[in-house]
């Protein structure tokens, strides 16, 4: 398995007034190539903010503080400005959250496709960048006639959405990156946009990493899946493992606590406990206030990642030291 | 008394007007017409824009409607005195989507609630004061009580603030609590104990719910005594007992949402059959007045359906406004797949 | 604990410890201090002698006359410290009647909004654009104001108007907020929104705008003290730098030089003390104050 895009022991931070807040507390990850994975964490476990840092558009009180981000064999953070800008978009394309701001709003769709083109290529002529566009349209769902020419405000957040998801592509692009892809859109809407990137996928083999909190839309598009926690990764495997035969506490309880549309209800359980402060967090495993099989081990050392099965996991339930 | 009825909305109908030199009317809400009685779980569901927020805030006697009659307690709200509707105003509450937004942020939670318990259950001194306002932390979930009395909000989590939300709309004792998209905007794993929270609510004081949300699986945790009212475009389009209406849906609009929202099962949810329809977007035009709502975007559209608007009906224990349910094929759970 | 105990504690975890804690409030609030205590416990410690003495005029800085001697022979650091008390009181009061104004009216204009809104956002933009410095002049000529209170009462009015254009502008977007509407769904009345909802969310913007406007308030007086339109009293600061300036020749007469700097120095420190309480107070409150945008 090649991967496209691997992170080694990130550590980023936050000044804030109270002091440093962890938010990436020494992350590793891989990416595969040709696949779909989900980074799934609910708010505040630090997925927003290991993007930031993936891509660099850190705020200004956010450091990274170590670690390595690999794109293929190209050590990301170590890259100038002027060497980033020649990645983004092109190798890597991200479609951010909510993308009603990512439009320019003076100008129509087509020029904003144009313009962001050019920013980076001058291989293809206007015209044959806008005949590139229309197809792209046309895969999104959209009609090229109707949107080419709106200006942002005239088109539906749905629109926008696919729109934004069509310009990302216009550059060939090896890698896409979402941001919660469908959040904030009506549920019929987002399900077009599932099978949107369904169909992408399979047209282009596009790599996408795509970062959320909804966890039935994990189960609609990704192949692998990993799981975050306070600022650490808890589990990794492939989709069917993870929803069938979790083995990280946390993923299993957090599974249960998803309200089901069908199924039974009398299983399922919110996880006690509130999620944890990333300016002290909890000692040993992040987790372990709030885990039901808690051993000594737990709140003083760090679990690993253990490999067990189709799973990798971090938990002292799988290993010793 | 159980079927005493709290509040009743007749042919209501709420629009805002736009503009300025062509005033437009935006119609949020269409001749809706509903009641609620005592410890009822009424659920509110349906997309972005169709007008559940609005409806739940004219229940509330938040906004006066355009047209029909608001009544509480069997009285007009927009027709009653000052002094009268003080009266009933407690009894009516509204716990709002934002959990940051609806709590004082310079306020601790002692400071919060002192007041509204003072008020409301006139404690004779400030040791009963405190004693009764730990009580309300305590059946809210909110242990041990003494850790936050002086928290801020900001140090609380989404789900500790809802339920101070909560606690503070318990106070003066409502017989309906109007929860508008309570547990949008809290994490995944803690919703469930925001709705247990109302559930109790519901069960220990018979408290009445206007539960309000885009996430029918939520609203699923009340199906053993509600009901779900399917809203489109400002008009209910289906209601019924809530396990009824999502084991036989009628309206086609229910129908592709509930083949269109994911679950967490990855072979049933990548499996399942979509309803498809005809258009992918909400229309943006002007709201039709004289034709079905969902009637281009219906993959069973009529010719009749763009005329007429179909007026609600009974079938089988749900009221559906459509003209073609006797028409429409058996609803095969999309589910239903050989896994 | 008890509730009394618990508040206290309450205050020192949120207001004075952030003000230790951060450099500049931390400046600021000690050079204030030194002078609050100068101007009260001051007067009753170091005496004032008036009497002029022709041969100990224009004397340098000594051990016996610290800040030096005046054009009449007089101790200058005795006149500072008496003349401390005016130049803060007027300040003080100035910035609070100005404050009770811009408070009052800015909630009631942004609470009812309406007639009475747009009635005193045109009385506030009246007051906004008139010049004030020269029309508080004229006015304290022609009225003859002698004690603190009335200076006080009319350099404020000059003063509230800003303020109370900022408050008017968060209260009524304030009044929108969900937490204003769950009161009063809760019957809790206007006296509760008032009090116990609005206030303490605008308390440290009033906070920080008490000491600015402090400042505008020591300009003020001490300015139109130095040009001589109000012959107050000899020992405040401004009248000192007048009569250094315009009688004595003290900028003229490299001897008398201290004269004129003795209170400009003070002016400057306490102005100084002032800029730099109210710079760290705002940002020790403006992480806070963001948290609701």
């Amino acid at each position: 398995m090649v991967y496209i895009l691997r992170v080694r022991n990130l550590v980023m931070e936050y000044a804030v007034r109270e002091g440093m807040l962890r938010a990436v507390n020494g992350v590793s990850l891989d990416v595969p190539e040709g696949k779909i994975t989900a980074l799934v964490g609910e708010s505040g476990c630090g997925k927003s903010s290991l993007l930031d840092a993936i891509l660099r558009t850190l705020p200004p009180n956010g450091y990274i503080r170590s670690g390595e981000v690999f794109f293929r064999d190209i050590n990301l953070l170590k890259l100038s400005e002027k060497e980033l800008r020649k990645i983004r978009w092109e190798k890597i394309a991200v479609v951010f959250q909510a993308a009603q701001n990512s439009f320019n709003p003076v100008l129509k769709i087509a020029d904003h496709i144009v313009e962001t083109y050019q920013a980076h290529r001058n291989d293809l002529s206007k015209e044959a960048i806008i005949e590139k566009a229309c197809k792209l349209l046309e895969t999104v769902r959209l009609d090229p006639n109707q949107v080419l020419d709106a200006y942002p405000h005239e088109l539906s957040g749905g629109m926008k959405q696919r729109a934004l998801i069509a310009l990302s592509l216009i550059l060939d692009p090896e890698l896409l990156i979402l941001d919660e892809p469908t959040s904030a859109l009506d549920t019929y809407t987002q399900s077009v946009i599932i099978d949107m990137l369904k169909k992408v996928h399979e047209e282009k083999k596009l790599t996408m990493f795509l970062v959320t909190h909804d966890l039935p839309v994990v189960a609609e598009l990704a192949d692998y899946v990993a799981v975050m926690y306070g600022g650490k990764i808890m589990e990794v495997a492939d989709v069917e493992t993870i929803f069938y035969n979790a083995k990280h506490p946390y993923t299993q309880l957090l599974i249960k606590a998803i309200p089901p549309l069908i199924g039974d209800l009398s299983d399922r359980k919110p996880i006690p406990g509130n999620p944890p402060s990333l300016l002290n967090p909890p000692s040993g495993c992040v987790f372990h206030p709030r885990c039901p099989f808690r051993k000594p081990i737990c709140d003083k050392k760090v679990p690993p990642f253990f490999r067990v099965g189709n799973n990798i996991v971090a938990c002292w339930l799988y290993g010793e030291e | 008394m159980r079927d005493k009825v709290i509040v009743e909305l007749k042919n209501v109908t709420k629009y805002f007007e736009r503009g300025i030199i062509r005033k437009r009317k935006n119609y949020a809400v269409i001749d809706v017409s509903l009641k609620i009685r005592e410890g009822d779980i009424i659920t509110l569901i349906g997309e972005s824009g169709c007008g559940k927020t609005t409806l739940g805030r004219i229940i509330a006697g938040l906004i006066k409607p355009s047209k029909g009659t608001v009544l509480w307690f069997g009285k007009d709200v927009w027709k009653m005195k000052k002094k009268e509707f003080k009266k009933y105003r407690p009894l009516i509450q509204l716990v709002h989507q934002d959990p940051y937004a609806s709590l004082n942020p310079a306020r601790t939670v002692y400071q919060i609630l002192a007041p509204i318990v003072k008020k409301y259950y006139k404690p004779k001194s400030a040791a009963e004061l405190e004693k009764e306002v730990k009580n309300v932390l305590r059946y809210v979930g909110l242990t041990p009580p003494d850790y936050f009395l002086n928290k801020y909000p900001h140090h609380l989590s989404g789900g500790m603030r809802q339920r101070l939300a909560f606690a503070r709309a318990l106070i003066p004792k409502p017989k309906l609590i109007v929860a508008d998209e309570p547990v949008s905007m809290i994490d995944m794993s803690l919703r469930l104990s925001v709705l247990a929270l109302m559930k109790k609510f519901n069960e220990e004081f018979g408290i009445a719910f206007v539960y309000i949300s885009h996430d029918i699986a939520t609203a699923r945790y009340f199906e053993d005594k509600a009901t779900l009212s399917l809203m489109y475009l400002g008009r209910i389009v289906e209601t019924g007992p809530m396990r009824d209406v999502l084991r036989n849906p009628m309206h086609p609009y229910l129908r592709a949402i509930l083949s269109a929202t994911p679950v967490p099962d990855p072979r049933i949810t990548r499996h399942k059959r979509k309803l498809e329809l005809k258009s992918l977007e909400v229309p943006r035009e002007i709201v039709m007045l004289e034709s079905c709502p969902f009637s281009p975007r219906c993959p069973y559209s009529e010719e009749i359906c763009f005329k007429q608007v179909p007026p609600p009906k009974e079938y089988d224990g749900h009221i559906v406004a459509c003209h073609l349910v006797d028409k429409l094929p058996k609803w095969i759970p999309p589910w239903q797949v050989a896994v | 604990m008890t509730r009394i105990g618990k508040r206290l504690s309450n205050m020192y975890y949120s207001v004075i410890r952030p003000i230790l804690k951060n450099r500049r409030a931390f400046i600021g609030f000690t050079i204030l201090m030194g002078f609050v205590i100068m101007a009260t416990i001051g007067p009753l410690v170091v005496p004032l002698n008036l009497k002029t003495d022709w041969s100990k005029r224009f004397k340098p800085p000594s051990l016996e006359h610290p800040l030096g001697t005046d054009y009449g022979g007089r101790d200058i650091f005795q006149q500072i410290v008496h003349g401390s008390r005016d130049v803060l009181l007027i300040a003080a009061l100035s910035a609070l009647f100005a404050i009770l104004m811009a408070v009052t009216i800015g909630i009631t204009s942004g609470l009812l909004g309406g007639v009475v809104d747009v009635i005193l956002t045109g009385i506030t933009d009246i007051f906004l654009t008139i010049p004030s410095f020269p029309v508080m002049m004229t006015i304290a000529a022609v009225l003859r104001v002698r004690d603190p209170f009335s200076f006080a009462a009319l350099i404020s009015v000059w003063m509230w108007a800003g303020l109370a254009r900022s408050i008017r502008t968060e209260v009524a977007s304030l009044k929108q907020k969900e937490f204003i509407e769950a009161a009063r769904l809760l019957n809790l009345g206007t006296f509760h929104i008032v009090f116990r909802e609005l206030m303490p969310i605008i308390m440290p913007y009033i906070a920080i705008n008490f000491i600015t406007m402090m400042r505008a308030a020591i300009t003020a007086s001490v300015g139109i003290m130095f040009l001589g339109v109000v012959p107050f009293k000899i020992t405040h600061w401004g009248v000192m730098l007048n009569m250094a300036m315009f009688q004595y020749g003290a900028v003229y007469v490299p001897e008398g030089v201290h004269y004129a700097l003795a209170p400009l120095m003070c002016i400057v420190l306490l102005e100084y003390g002032a800029v730099n309480l109210s710079h760290g107070l705002e940002e020790i409150f403006n992480p806070r104050l963001k948290t609701y945008e």
